[in-house]
């Protein structure tokens, strides 16, 4: 036995030490130098070979070997943008999920593989890695799902025709003006995965879709057995990309543009008719940052998410001096001064009681839309395809999300969040609410809901209750077996009584999704209190009580609202008269230091007389 | 520390004030005043009124301030912060109409010598009472200016908590001051 347990431990110690001294690649750590390394190098395709002009047909370049010769791809491929199907993860701050958003059937679903409060495991809807890549890959660095091997046979096919998605590295580190992402969505909607991350490059072009390639296509074989009249994906590289030792110049950087990050974090908040002209960038940028410099990571792409709390989660070395009070505000007790990183400037905060720094979070008044009488719509790359061609641009169109939300965070402080209302249908058992797999969904609503129009406007369609009546009661005689059907919207959930009349009444299931925000961050002379303290504590400012949009596809349910305050968890009343109190304020100031000033006579008045006794004590002239 | 120190001073107030409450009754009850002329003479009328009403301020003035810090461990926030801030400047109204209407008469003088036996005078005050009375309002003053201050946009952060630290030690001092001198002017 004992032999046995000794053989186990040598193998587990070898396996561990291999692991360990796993071997650096040239460019895993950096020499030091400040410059940056210019990228000449040979592309290198799936097969391991070099790609050369003289090839007779050109391969897509792979990153996983081109990047891969030097960077090591493993640890990189557990980075923070590709580990969210990964288990063991931490989760760490609820974050902006994927929206499946559908006019068609009425539905608005928060999706995520990360295990976030409210976001739904897309495995637990039956939606594969491959359907999920499909719908979302669009604004993906690659890697992650892209690159799970599928276990649907169909799927395994259409994998094996349109190749898996490596990670993107040029997606981010390609400084190059001409690095197209646009044109990555679209070799996305083609299933060009293989091809997808050349073709965005600026020296590539593919034409050409594996979508319309059969089962039998192989893109190893390009010239091969293709019974089709469609163009299977082909690459061009434009003249001049080789240079004479077949290396080609990538514009491959570290110190990212925000304009990298912006086709998959940009917002456009809707205020009027504002354009994205007529809007100002995050006051850090403005002031020559960029997004990477505090997002930061190094190999292992564990970036900074940059929330208080996050050292908890992250094993980022700089977790915890990259969030607003690590630059902007001095580390009591440390042993060298950390803050002032970026010239960050300290904030005096002239006026502000320090009670507001525990219950508050510096985005609470630094970061979002100066909150208003109501919440704004708003938009997000990733969930209004913004950047990719063919988006639209109709401000209605879903999902439907709104800001700024003031709500607890997780570190029981309030925080400025983005926030919308789901929409699905699901299924009620005793085990609770799980919404019900999209192609049903979509069979059975379109029998109600005219689809195409829905499709075509991107917005809700008109629901009447009848029409969820409907719908409900076709879900539960065809697909049904167990439980009930039921329909989640605008903070309610909708099901059958048993006379088959429709009630609604609101459910934990149809709570918001929502998720803090910090940009963009508004200047210091754009905060809130830095006119009065009547910027927020006023009965008529939207800090406390404004109104929150509730969003919903059932007319009879649509323009209602709920106060700002119940997402803050504040006691209505006593908000309310605390504001109030603010009327008085002045006078309060007033009357104690006209106090202060009587005291202050009266204190005089007996001291110089209490002194005069003294000095004639002193001098012996008292007489008394 | 405050909250550890502020916890010694108060129960120390407390028995000094039962002690005080059980000794033997030495002066004349402050009701029975000298008679004055005219506008003093007619706010006579309300000393005693605003007397009491200083003292019920100041109870709920030490129980929202203490109980949230000292017991609760927590800033004052809500409701215990509202009923703090109503009471506030009710008590620093009455402690200012009190200083005017009974400083001459906390004026020292021979009586308060040691071995003087004008104590049980008509209307005069003890030398304790006195002493405590001139040391509330003295420290009124750090009191009062320190948060008044903290309310307008002159300080930043760093000076806000230093002006809150004001605030805390002198309301300690406070507190215990007027614990002592409610009792004394009880058993008068």
């Amino acid at each position: 036995m004992l032999k046995y347990v000794a053989v186990v431990c040598m193998l587990v110690s070898a396996a561990l030490g291999a692991e360990g001294s796993a071997e650096k690649l040239l460019g895993d750590v950096s020499d030091g130098s400040r410059s940056n390394f210019v990228h000449l190098i040979p592309l290198i395709d799936g097969q391991e070979n070099k790609i050369t002009p003289k090839d007779e047909v050109f391969q897509p370049f792979s990153m996983r070997f081109t990047c891969g010769d030097c960077h090591s791809y493993t640890p990189i491929s557990k980075g923070w943008h590709f580990n969210a199907a990964e288990p063991n993860v931490p989760a760490g701050r609820p974050g902006q999920p994927w929206i499946l958003a559908d006019a068609g059937s009425a539905t608005q679903l928060p999706l995520s593989y990360r295990p976030w409060a409210g976001a739904f495991d897309p495995n637990k809807l039956d939606m594969t890695y491959w359907q999920f890549t499909l719908m979302f890959a669009r604004q993906m660095p690659g890697g992650g799902v892209g690159d799970f091997e599928s276990q649907d046979p169909d799927e395994m096919l259409r994998q094996f025709v349109s190749g898996k998605l490596d990670i993107n590295c040029m997606a981010c580190h390609n400084a190059n003006p001409g690095q197209d992402q646009a044109e990555y969505a679209i070799q996305i909607a083609k299933q060009n995965m293989l091809w997808a991350a050349t073709a965005s490059c600026e020296f590539a072009s593919v034409d050409g879709s594996a979508k319309k390639m059969p089962d039998t296509y192989d893109p190893l074989m390009p010239g091969g057995l293709v019974d089709t009249k469609d163009l299977p994906p082909t690459v061009t590289y434009r003249q001049g990309t080789f240079d004479h030792k077949n290396r080609v110049f990538t514009d491959v950087v570290t110190d990212i543009s925000p304009s990298r990050c912006y086709f998959c974090h940009s917002n456009f908040d809707i205020q009027g008719h504002e354009e994205k002209w007529a809007k100002d960038q995050d006051v850090h940028i403005a002031a020559g940052l960029k997004c990477v410099d505090c997002h930061r990571n190094g190999l292992d792409h564990d970036i900074i998410r940059g929330y208080e709390g996050e050292k908890k989660f992250s094993k980022n070395p700089l977790v915890s001096v990259s969030t607003c009070k690590g630059c902007h505000l001095p580390e009591k007790g440390a042993k060298t001064p950390v803050s002032g990183r970026f010239a960050a400037p300290e904030p005096e905060h002239k006026g502000i009681p320090p009670v507001h720094f525990d219950k508050l979070n510096c985005t609470a008044c630094h970061s979002g839309l100066w909150p208003q009488e109501k919440t704004f719509r708003t938009k997000t790359a990733r969930a209004h395809r913004l950047g990719t061609k063919g988006s639209s641009k109709s401000p209605t169109v879903l999902p439907h999300l709104v800001t700024p939300v003031f709500a607890k965070q997780f570190n029981g402080k309030i925080g400025p969040h983005k926030m919308f209302w789901p929409a699905y249908w699901a299924l009620e058992t005793e085990q609770g609410i799980s919404p019900i797999d999209m192609p049903t969904v979509k069979e059975v609503t379109s029998g109600v809901i005219e689809r195409n129009i829905a499709v075509l406007t991107g917005q809700w369609p008109d629901l009447t209750e009848e029409d969820v009546a409907k719908i409900l009661t076709s879900l539960n005689s065809s697909v049904v077996t167990e439980g009930k059907a039921v329909y989640v919207a605008g903070g309610k959930l909708h099901r059958l009584d048993d006379k088959g009349k429709l009630t609604s009444q609101e459910d934990k299931a149809a709570d918001p999704y929502m998720w803090p925000i910090a940009h963009n961050v508004r200047p210091a002379s754009q905060s809130l209190g830095v006119r009065k303290c009547q910027d927020c504590h006023s009965t008529d400012q939207g800090f406390f009580f404004g109104d929150v949009e509730v969003d919903s596809p059932i007319v009879s349910q649509r323009d209602q609202t709920r106060k700002m305050l119940e997402f803050e968890e504040l006691d209505p009343a006593y908000t309310k008269a605390f504001a109030m109190s603010f009327v008085f304020r002045p006078w309060l100031k007033i009357a104690a230091l006209a106090v202060c000033a009587l005291i202050g006579v009266i204190l005089l008045l007996y001291g110089l007389r209490a002194l005069g006794c003294v000095l004639d004590w002193l001098s012996g002239k008292q007489k008394n | 520390m405050f909250r550890t120190i502020s916890i010694i001073a108060l129960v120390g107030a407390f028995v000094l004030a039962v002690v005080a409450g059980l000794s033997k009754k030495r002066g004349a009850a402050q009701g029975a005043t000298l008679k004055r002329g005219g506008l003093l003479g007619l706010l006579d009328f309300f000393k005693m009124p605003v007397y009491l009403l200083a003292i019920v301020c100041a109870a709920a003035l030490i129980i929202t301030g203490f109980v949230p810090k000292v017991i609760l461990g927590r800033t004052i926030y809500g409701y215990w912060l509202m009923i703090h801030a109503t009471a506030a400047p009710v008590f620093a109204c009455s402690i200012a109409f009190l200083a005017v209407m009974w400083a001459a008469r906390l004026a020292y003088d021979k009586g308060d010598l040691p071995g003087s036996k004008s104590d049980s005078e008509i209307g005069r005050f003890s030398f304790a009472q006195k002493t405590l009375s001139w040391m509330i309002l003295f420290l009124a003053l750090p009191l009062i200016i320190s948060i008044v201050l903290s309310m307008l946009p002159l300080f930043g952060t760093h000076y806000q908590e230093l002006l809150l630290l004001i605030h805390r030690w002198c309301a300690v001092a406070v507190a215990c001051a007027v614990i002592i001198h409610t009792a004394l002017t009880v058993r008068a």
